[in-house]
């Protein structure tokens, strides 16, 4: 192959994806080179496959994250998605049922006080505190801050989103509890 | 969003006030600040956003975890359909009320 990647004619090109093997690129040495069985009539091996697969992908089990704590934790984390969903559709019931009035409101805070449905909401409190922490951890990895054309250390950026978190619940509790 | 507000609003709302840990502000206030116009907005795009993040890590986990790649098309139907479903039901919600 010459520099600018030109490839003299008449010679096989390298094996590569969407090619075929030099063998087969040969063409003019059939009698010794290797030549497709269904040219010559022959049956065809249903396992062949033309040019080979773009790319080699071994089978991965369904449980590949059971393995390794780490894989473990990555899919927990996104697991907590399903708990967000769910807080913001309580969220979505809660706010219909304050606007139906206070013997809504008071129906449903009955329920919300059962223990079963405490449990479960500190159980979903737990995952969302999870959900929390790990992207908050992450962020220094995903923003790459610039000031004055240096980079923010990712220590600061890690401070700050966890003084931000702080500030929101802080101005929440705020506004929703009584003073 | 979801990270930062979330944790606070299942103490205070879901938890704390039930077992009267804490007092929230009194009903009709309550009423009043969940109608105002800013507070729709903002729990529209909270709730919007929640969905949203639902259905994107979802998806990649039905995709990664359970090997459903080959399922892509469906379950990228699937769930932003359910998001986009959710969050429409938000905005009649909270359009209604008052």
């Amino acid at each position: 192959m010459h520099a600018g990647r030109g490839v003299l004619r008449g010679l096989p090109e390298e094996c590569g994806p969407g090619r075929s093997h030099p063998a087969l690129q040969g063409l003019r040495d059939g009698g010794l080179l290797q030549i497709r069985p269904h040219a010559l009539g022959g049956a065809v091996n249903p396992e062949y496959r033309p040019y080979h697969p773009k790319s080699y992908r071994p089978r991965v089990p369904i449980f590949w994250w059971l393995r390794q704590w780490a894989y473990l934790k990555f899919i927990a984390r996104e697991l907590t998605c399903v708990l967000v969903a769910y807080s913001a559709v309580m969220l979505l019931v809660l706010v219909v049922v304050v606007d139906q009035g206070q013997a809504a409101y008071l129906e449903f805070v009955d329920w919300l006080s059962r223990p079963s449905v405490v449990a479960f909401h500190v159980a979903v409190l737990l995952g969302a505190l999870f959900h929390t922490v790990t992207w908050l951890n992450v962020a220094p990895m995903a923003i790459v801050l610039k000031v004055s054309g240096r980079r923010v250390p990712a220590r600061a950026v890690l401070l700050g989103h966890y003084f931000a978190w702080v500030v929101c619940s802080a101005v929440l509790a705020w506004a929703l509890i009584q003073k | 969003m979801a990270a930062l507000f979330l944790p606070v609003l299942l103490v205070v709302l879901f938890i704390a006030s039930p077992l009267e840990w804490v007092e929230l502000v009194t009903f009709d206030e309550l009423q009043r600040l969940v109608r105002h116009p800013l507070m729709r907005l903002g729990l529209f795009g909270f709730v919007f956003l929640c969905f949203f993040h639902w259905a994107h890590r979802f998806r990649y986990t039905l995709y990664d975890g359970l090997q459903l790649s080959h399922l892509a098309q469906l379950i990228a139907v699937l769930t932003y359909g359910i998001a986009t479903a959710l969050t429409a039901a938000g905005a009649y919600v909270l359009w209604g009320l008052g």
